[in-house]
């Protein structure tokens, strides 16, 4: 190269803005440019000839000499990062004044120096002042971080706020619907009342007429057979086949009174079910609870599944019955949902440690093992899109809470599930500000 | 006296590349064979009198023909020609019973200087 | 796109092919010297293809079934690109001793080295192509992309710049070390003519 240029071309590496250190195979330092020796303090006569890890001992250990090999040996470039390696030499930072990293934030380039044999003579590291960079890059960091975490937590409270809304609905609705039960209940009871008198006003009536035919019968041998009035009543009861007719109506009146009861019975439950005015904590006794459930949900249970009671000796407990039926109503459903074909729902109740428990087991599909820890989650479900809320179990899971209860369940895929639940018999503190909450 | 050779690689530019740097003096039939199992075929079929072998091949690789061959006793030279450079691989070959071992990319002169070291010439 | 392909006909593929082996034999050869251990190569596939077949096409290998962590190493001159490093993250353990680290191994530590296994791997291969092909290349710094991807989301239609992409599929394991790694190397559709005449050069001097 013309001689100016290769001066002027020195000048230039020698002052460029950014550090230059040649080192060789040896990685002793034979070139230390301006750069270099303004911010390291050590000029280039005092350290020319000297090993760079002499001089440097924190660059050993860490992959500087590793990353220097590779350079010669492969003859391609090797880099470093401020965002992993703040600096490879620990030079003041030149933002001193107003503050930020108390050193400088550098890159740096490896770069093999080629003879004309192809051999790497020398490695050239290039150091580039990066703090601007990096400062800015890190007040960007932490600024979107900041906002990240405050979007999640109103994510959080968002769904916090929506959980509650549809609990409160859910609560809304169940009482809606006992009302309605309710409304319902007391407006078949007075046609369902005078049903009920008129079938036993008939069913007196007939135990009238029948008597009237019996004394007939009773005449009837010694009736003249030639009369002709006899003929003609002999005729009718023939045409009329009174055997059958009083049999048949034996069967009717006691067809008919069953039928009465049943739907009496159906009203009784769907009041004592309701229950719209009583929340008031009172002692009740859960088999009735249980009992009048099982009536309400009869339509949903009686196809899938037989019904085995096993009631232990158990006490009245402490409890806002309304709610406690609507748990029964939760875990029946559930039961008979959980039935594919047909299958056994067992109630089994005892006592325990002050309290009542209750189990319900089913014959159904199960629940998976990664499934179970969450079933009480509100919104959790198992069941297809469109069917059921999610929130029953949640629902009844914080019922019991309220009661100072527990609920738990076990299940095997296959087998079936069972819920346990446990009430202690006295809630003691009624001054729990829960009590009146849902 | 060189009767016939068998150039084995995959890379039909390397096979060509091999067979344009065979001495001009061998003006002999010249078979291919594109991996180990061909080569192994073709080796036993038309008994050639050196065999230039790469290593890196699919089915069979070099390895493993020289492996077959110093099984059976082999005694016709074979003179691998690779790319895997590492001294392992030089090692390994040798000690299968390669004559030589010529570094990719090679030049007709690589060649020229193995045949006459073997004494094919 | 077809066009590409025709252009590529079977001597230039092999050609290619062996001008990649070859440099993938000298990477091998100097990373064994570098990590004094016995590198074992894969011979390199190669695909070219439409960017939306890239995820069918490496699907295939359950190389890149787990999760990973992926690198770039941008280079440019006459062959533009990137060399997509990937590792399996259960690798990453075995760099510390490789890299010449001593004691342990930071969060920091382990970025700096897979960025420097990286750089390592695709330089020596592209020096090794460049070489034989004399062609000029040089490198930015490389860069991690992501740690705890599939290939499959990361290869998803419309994360990748280019309509069709020219992939050198090379797989590296260090024998010592347990440790492997899939590389990738993209070359960018204005690499395709400069690459084309300098195989038909080589193929010419034949």
């Amino acid at each position: 190269m013309d001689e100016e240029i290769s001066h002027l071309v020195n000048m230039a590496v020698s002052q460029i803005n950014a550090g230059m250190v040649i080192l060789d195979t040896d990685c002793n330092i034979v070139f230390w440019n301006r750069f270099m020796q303004i911010h390291s303090g050590i000029l280039e006569d005092d350290i020319k000839g000297k090993n760079l890890f002499d001089i440097f001992p924190d660059l050993k250990g860490n992959g500087i000499e590793k990353k220097i090999h590779s350079v010669f040996l492969l003859k391609n470039l090797a880099f470093t990062s401020w965002e992993y390696r703040p600096f490879l030499f620990q030079f003041s930072n030149t933002h001193s004044v107003i503050g930020g990293d108390k050193w400088m934030q550098q890159d740096c380039t490896f770069s093999p120096m080629i003879n004309n044999s192809g051999h790497v003579t020398h490695v050239c590291i290039s150091v580039f002042d990066s703090t601007n960079t990096a400062t800015y890059q890190k007040k960007l960091l932490r600024t979107s971080g900041s906002l990240i975490k405050q979007r999640n937590k109103l994510s959080e409270l968002n769904n916090k706020l929506e959980e509650a809304q549809n609990q409160l609905l859910q609560s809304e609705k169940m009482a809606a619907v006992g009302q309605l039960a309710a409304g319902v209940a007391h407006e078949i009871n007075n046609p369902i009342g005078y049903i009920n008198s008129n079938v036993s006003s008939l069913e007196g009536y007939i135990d009238e007429l029948l008597k009237i035919l019996a004394a007939y019968e009773a005449c009837e041998p010694s009736l003249d057979q030639e009369n002709e009035h006899t003929k003609t009543l002999q005729q009718t009861k023939q045409t009329i086949d009174v055997g059958y007719l009083k049999e048949d109506l034996a069967d009717l009146l006691r067809e008919s009174k069953e039928g009465l009861d049943r739907v009496k019975k159906i009203v009784q439950d769907l009041k004592d079910f309701s229950h719209v005015d009583e929340s008031e904590w009172q002692y009740a006794d859960l088999h009735k609870g249980l009992d009048s459930t099982l009536n309400v949900v009869n339509n949903e249970v009686k196809y899938k599944a037989d019904v085995v009671k096993n009631y232990g000796d158990i006490p009245e407990i402490e409890c806002l019955p309304s709610q406690i039926n609507q748990v029964f109503m939760n875990l029946l459903v559930n039961a008979a949902h959980a039935i594919e074909a047909h299958g056994t729902i067992t109630i089994t109740t005892g006592t325990k440690d002050d309290g009542v428990w209750v189990e319900v087991e089913d014959t159904g599909s199960g629940i998976p093992q990664e499934k179970l820890s969450r079933i009480f989650e509100p919104f959790f479900t198992t069941k297809p899109v469109g069917t059921g809320t999610g929130l029953g179990l949640s629902l009844s899971y914080s019922i019991i809470h309220k009661h100072k209860g527990k609920i738990s369940v076990e299940s095997e895929p296959g087998k079936g599930s069972k819920f346990h639940i446990w009430l202690p018999t006295i809630i003691g503190g009624k001054d729990n500000p829960d009590a009146n909450a849902a | 006296m060189i009767n016939s050779v068998l150039v084995v690689d995959d890379s039909k530019m390397s096979r060509k590349l091999v067979i344009k740097s065979l001495p001009v003096e061998w003006d002999s039939p010249i078979f291919q064979a594109t991996n180990g199992v061909e080569a192994l075929d073709i080796f036993h079929e038309k008994k050639p009198d050196v065999m230039f072998l790469d290593l890196t091949m699919p089915e069979l690789d070099g390895f493993g023909v020289l492996a077959a061959l110093q099984k059976e006793g082999n005694q016709v030279p074979v003179i691998v020609i690779s790319a895997d450079v590492q001294t392992e691989a030089y090692e390994r070959a040798i000690g299968l019973g390669a004559r030589a071992f010529i570094q990719k990319p090679m030049s007709p002169e690589d060649v020229k200087k193995v045949v006459q070291e073997l004494g094919l010439l | 796109m077809m066009q590409i392909k025709e252009q590529f006909d079977e001597d230039r593929r092999d050609a290619l092919q062996e001008v990649v082996n070859i440099a993938m034999g000298q990477a091998g050869n100097s990373l064994a010297k570098l990590f004094d251990t016995f590198v074992e190569l894969s011979i390199p596939k190669f695909h070219l293809c439409d960017v939306a077949e890239l995820n069918k096409v490496l699907a295939k290998n359950d190389a890149y079934s787990e999760t990973m962590t992926i690198l770039r190493q941008p280079f440019s001159g006459q062959l533009r690109g990137e060399g997509i490093t990937l590792f399996n993250n259960s690798g990453v353990n075995e760099l510390g001793g490789l890299m010449g680290y001593e004691g342990e191994v930071t969060f920091g530590n382990e970025r700096e080295m897979l960025l420097d296994v990286c750089s390592i791997l695709v330089g020596a291969c592209l020096n090794g192509v460049a070489s034989q092909m004399e062609m000029a290349i040089s490198y930015t710094a490389p860069t991690i992309i992501s740690t705890n991807t599939t290939i499959e989301e990361f290869f998803k239609p419309g994360s990748v710049q280019w309509r069709y992409a020219m992939i050198m599929e090379i797989r590296l394991t260090l024998e010592q070390y347990d440790f492997t790694s899939n590389m990738l190397l993209f070359l960018s559709e204005d690499s395709f003519q400069p690459l084309i005449q300098k195989l038909d050069q080589m193929l010419d001097e034949l």
